[in-house]
């Protein structure tokens, strides 16, 4: 969710504004109160290449380092919260656990917490071990990660090499006897997916083997296996080996009349070369989806007498009648195969293709689904509440000596008290040629509090699209609420995103919309913007990139103007990502962000991470930042649009933000990090009535972490963390220690605590807090229960003057947070 | 591929430890083992006993057998987990007259009920598999080891199965052992402890 400009800045302004005056008035010292959440969401995509997760923020997130860099079951992303976050750099973030929309059976879980001073670390679980790679965008509220080498077979054909195509049983139980019906039917109720028995000779012995399936999708296979693994130990997943129960016509169809195939040797013998060359042009067609001349490049080699690849141009022929949406003649050249060619290499594999074929027709005749086969729509999702209740309490200390003394009295503050209720539905339905899919992420937060700053009762909708992909066109649409960070695309927007993937390694990308400020409101269609981006994949490369162009209008005004790029570098040691977002109406370099990783020798690996941006990004609504207005039309009324177009430059500081991680394992249950970072944000000047903002200068932070597994017991967490920084604010210096261990069955206990002292810039005054807390869960199935509860213990000695005119020389904070949530996933 | 011998010597203490155990815990399951490598700093389990096929030798030598000594074990390395099996092969029979050729390493291939598997060896030696010390060593030989890579769905499928053969190709024929030590207990307590089972 965007938070509206004039709200960005106004706590911008503040936070500089009671580290200067503190020496003079001090008003109630109420440490670090965060935004009601962090993190709005992850948007789990599943592409065939590769999965994206995107991870979209509240307010603009600084990233800092990822551990680890490239590969592994977890991943812990640590990113720094900038001004419109609200945080002071002691401040204290309570556990989170995002919203997490589809990606079921990748990423098992997602959490929030603060661990050091001025930042906050997100992981991310995986369902297993996942090699992956950050990619910035160029909104900072926004972050991608992009699970690489996670292979999406697919059983339907796709363009390719034959080797490529698939379908899955689940083999149960083998024996060297049959199996008698009841074991059938109790094996149908158990598991509720086709049984069948196939049979097969091993050393001159009959073998019978109990099966589920057949089943296309690899992944589907896998969720049954683990199912039946309880019934059946026994149990394996079985690739395209079984071919005795898929050959002939599926039960409830009818006989049907194949249309005529090419016959064999009616065409004159060419020459081998010719003939290679020939198969090697029907590829090449086949993958850049020209099935018409692929059709009739391979009928022509099928016009020819045997010889040795005859039956890859067969099997080929069928591949590229079924992507055309022939199906009977499909079906006809499968059938051809299977008569020429029994003992193929292909045999299995076309045998089980014309089954899936034939079981989807008798479905579409009969409206019933017909044994082998699994279709329509999957339902997934999740539903969870989060109850967080937080209060404070300041008492001050006694006043200076010979000065009145009206100390008033410990003061209670509530500031949260509040119900979260997040749902996310993804229902997918895959076809031969088409897939479906459409997608709901929205909230409804209840708040106990009747005061002013109460959080109200919004109703929040974060994704909710439709989606459909063309297949054999390669062609992708999708309206509605949805979010996106790449193609000059800046989050969450109401409209129509489309990519067409005109050739194999090429895309061409096309969205518009009006783009979403705020969650809890209707599309609204003062703005709106339109991008357009050009993709290069090529499969098998270390490298791809993309060029875009982007538009954005507010209110009848040119709100930016963009053009950039974006490029990735993979290979196995090494990856470089980089993003660079220019506006050509503002001629201002909006973004230029570089992250690399590169591992050594001796297990060392270094990441660094060269940004730098506009912060926020300069659009013509920047203008309104410090305004008392909150449109343009209204500004307009003071200022000219020449003048506006100044203010939103003046408004709109350049950040720049370096930081360097090294990270080496100490032996098997120990890693050390070291993280240095430099950020500096620029000055803005004074214009339109705004005062000036005098810049940060370099603000240095250094941090060492050491992590350590296993230490106490099996499977146990720890992370000491020591950090040295300068902030806006003060120089901080911080020790934590967190925790995670296991308790017995699925609960966990995370203890942790942090120690922090902030010396402040203006008048030298210090802050000691201590942070106690601890973090109880349980997860099990489908079910994650957390209790999260701590205190902020916080003691400011400096010469204060209250806001009665009283003076004290000591001020203590308590604040306390207690908050208790579930999740329950579905699918 | 040509396996490097490894130098047992050093780690005989942590090599005598980790096969007595299951003799001193007493009879029964073996239950799985689990120790840091010195010399790869990985976390090495090892299944509790290995499974031993063995094929008569009747024809040379009275009571003599070749062996195969196969031992599941899983290395954790930075929490990067790789299962492989550690196989030796070994025979009862007087090298002076033992003059079959040996089989291929590779691949190595089972008979796993209806199902043949087969399992290659990508590592140069055990070493880069993470295996510095010996792991079930056959008593009273220095066999040099070959490691195959496998999984645990694999290792499971071997735990359960009704019957299991292993088959060798030599560059004469084909030969099969017959499973001498049935240890499928210890190698299914193995696959439950590495599936975070009880």
């Amino acid at each position: 969710m965007r938070v509206s400009d004039a709200r960005r800045g106004l706590h911008r302004l503040l936070l500089l504004a009671a580290g200067l005056l503190a020496a003079v008035s001090a008003p109630a010292q109420i440490i670090g109160r965060a935004p009601l959440r962090l993190v709005n969401g992850i948007d789990v995509a599943e592409l065939d290449d590769m999965v994206l997760l995107t991870m979209v923020f509240n307010c603009s997130m600084r990233f800092l380092s990822n551990l680890p860099a490239s590969e592994g079951k977890e991943v812990r992303i640590q990113l720094g919260p900038l001004a419109d976050c609200g945080l002071s750099p002691l401040a204290l973030v309570a556990t989170e656990t995002p919203p997490l929309l589809g990606g079921a059976g990748i990423v098992s879980g997602a959490r929030l917490e603060g661990i050091a001073p001025g930042q906050v670390t997100l992981t991310l679980a995986f369902a297993r071990p996942e090699q992956f790679v950050i990619v910035p965008g160029a909104d900072p509220r926004a972050l991608r990660l992009r699970i690489i080498n996670h292979a999406r077979r697919k059983t339907r054909v796709l363009v390719g090499q034959p080797d490529e195509l698939e379908s899955f049983a689940i083999n149960l139980d083998s024996e060297p006897r049959a199996f008698d019906p009841a074991s059938v039917e109790l094996a149908r109720q158990r598991l509720r997916a086709p049984i069948y028995v196939s049979e097969l000779t091993v050393n001159g012995e009959k073998w019978y083997r109990l099966r589920a399936g057949p089943i296309e999708d690899r992944k589907q296979a896998e969720r049954l296996l683990e199912r039946a693994l309880s019934d059946y130990p026994r149990a394996w997943l079985a690739i395209a080996d079984d071919a005795e129960t898929t050959r002939g016509a599926a039960p409830g169809t009818q006989h049907e009349v194949l249309p005529p195939v090419a016959k064999i040797g009616s065409d004159p013998p060419l020459p081998a070369e010719e003939l290679k060359q020939l198969l090697v042009q029907a590829r090449a067609e086949l993958q850049k989806h020209d099935y018409p001349a692929a059709i009739t490049t391979l009928t022509r080699l099928q016009r020819q007498p045997e010889f040795p690849d005859r039956s890859s141009a067969q099997e080929l022929l069928g591949l590229a009648r079924e992507r055309s949406g022939e199906l009977a003649h499909a079906k006809a050249e499968y059938e051809e195969y299977l008569r020429r060619y029994p003992q193929g290499e292909a045999a299995e594999r076309v045998a089980l293709r014309l089954r899936t074929l034939r079981a989807a027709e008798a479905r579409a005749r009969t409206g019933r689904e017909a044994p082998g086969t699994k279709r329509g729509w999957e339902v997934s999702g999740d539903w969870s509440q989060l109850f967080r209740y937080d209060g404070s309490r300041i008492s001050n200390g006694a006043p200076p000596p010979n000065t009145a003394a009206n100390v008033p009295l410990a003061a209670q503050t509530q500031s949260e008290n509040a119900i979260f209720n997040d749902l996310g539905l993804l229902a997918r339905r895959r076809g031969v040629s088409y897939d479906f899919i459409a997608r709901l992420s929205a909230g409804y937060d209840r708040s106990f509090q009747s005061s002013a700053t109460a959080l109200g009762n919004p109703t929040r909708v974060s994704v909710a699209s439709l989606e459909v992909l063309d297949r054999p066109l390669g062609l992708l649409a999708r309206v509605g609420r949805q979010v996106s960070v790449e193609d000059g695309i800046l989050g969450t927007f109401d409209g129509l995103f489309l990519s067409w993937n005109f050739k194999s390694a090429w895309s061409l990308n096309a969205a518009a919309g009006y783009p979403v400020e705020q969650l809890i409101l209707a599309p609204q269609t003062r703005e709106r913007f339109e991008t357009l981006a050009l993709h290069y994949a090529a499969p098998g490369r270390h490298w791809d990139g993309s060029i875009f162009a982007a538009t954005e209008q507010f209110q009848g005004f040119k709100d930016r103007r963009a053009v950039g790029l974006e490029g990735r570098w993979l290979v196995s040691t090494a990856s470089l990502v980089g993003v660079v977002d220019y506006d050509t109406f503002y001629h201002s370099l909006n973004t230029a962000s570089f992250i690399g990783t590169v591992m050594l020798p001796a297990r060392w690996s270094l990441s660094f991470d060269a940004e730098r941006r506009n912060s926020p990004v300069l659009t013509t609504r920047n203008a309104l930042i410090g305004q008392p207005v909150t449109d343009l039309t209204g500004l307009q009324q003071a200022f000219t649009i020449d003048q506006i177009y100044q203010l939103a430059h003046d408004r709109t500081p350049v950040t720049q933000n370096f930081s360097f991680t090294a990270n080496k394992p100490l032996g098997q249950r120990f890693q050390f990090t070291a993280i240095v970072t430099a950020t500096q944000t620029g000055a803005t000047p004074a214009s339109g009535g705004v005062a000036a903002v005098p810049a940060t200068g370099n603000l240095l932070t250094y941090q060492v972490q050491l992590f350590g597994n296993s230490l106490w017991q099996a499977d146990d967490f720890n992370v000491l963390t020591l950090t040295h920084g300068n902030t806006e604010v003060g120089r901080i210096d911080s020790a934590a220690l967190t925790s995670r261990f296991p308790l017995g069955g699925a609960w966990r206990l995370g203890p942790r605590f942090t120690y922090d002292r902030l010396t402040e810039l203006a008048g030298g005054s210090t802050q000691t807090t201590y942070i106690p807390s601890a973090l109880l869960d349980w997860q099990r199935g489908r079910w994650l229960l957390q209790l999260d509860t701590g205190a902020q213990l916080g003691s400011r000695a400096a010469f204060l003057q209250l806001a009665n005119g009283t003076f004290v020389q000591t001020q203590n904070t308590t604040r306390y947070y207690v908050s208790l949530s579930y999740r329950f996933t579905f699918q | 591929m040509s396996p490097v011998h490894i130098k047992p010597a050093g780690h005989w203490p942590l090599a005598l430890l980790l096969t007595c155990t299951p003799l001193v815990c007493g009879a029964g399951k073996p239950p799985p083992q689990e120790y840091l490598d010195p010399e790869t700093a990985a976390t090495v389990t090892i299944v509790g006993e290995p499974l031993v096929f063995a094929r008569s030798r009747i024809d040379l030598a009275a009571n003599s057998r070749d062996y195969v000594t196969a031992a599941a074990a899983a290395v954790d390395r930075s929490g990067r987990i790789s299962y492989v099996l550690v196989v030796y092969f070994w025979s009862t029979v007087d090298p002076r007259i033992h003059t079959d050729p040996l089989p291929d390493l590779e691949p190595l291939v089972l008979q796993v009920d209806d199902r043949r598997i087969e399992f290659s060896s990508r590592e140069r030696s055990p070493h880069d598999a993470g295996i510095g010390v010996p792991v079930h060593p056959p008593p009273g030989r220095a066999v040099t080891p070959v490691v195959y890579h496998t999984d645990l769905g694999t290792l499971r499928s071997l735990a359960e199965c009704r019957r299991l053969t292993l088959v060798a190709e030599t560059p004469v024929t084909t030969i099969t052992y017959e499973l001498w030590e049935d240890q499928r207990a210890a190698l299914r307590a193995f696959v439950r402890q590495m599936s975070g089972g009880p």
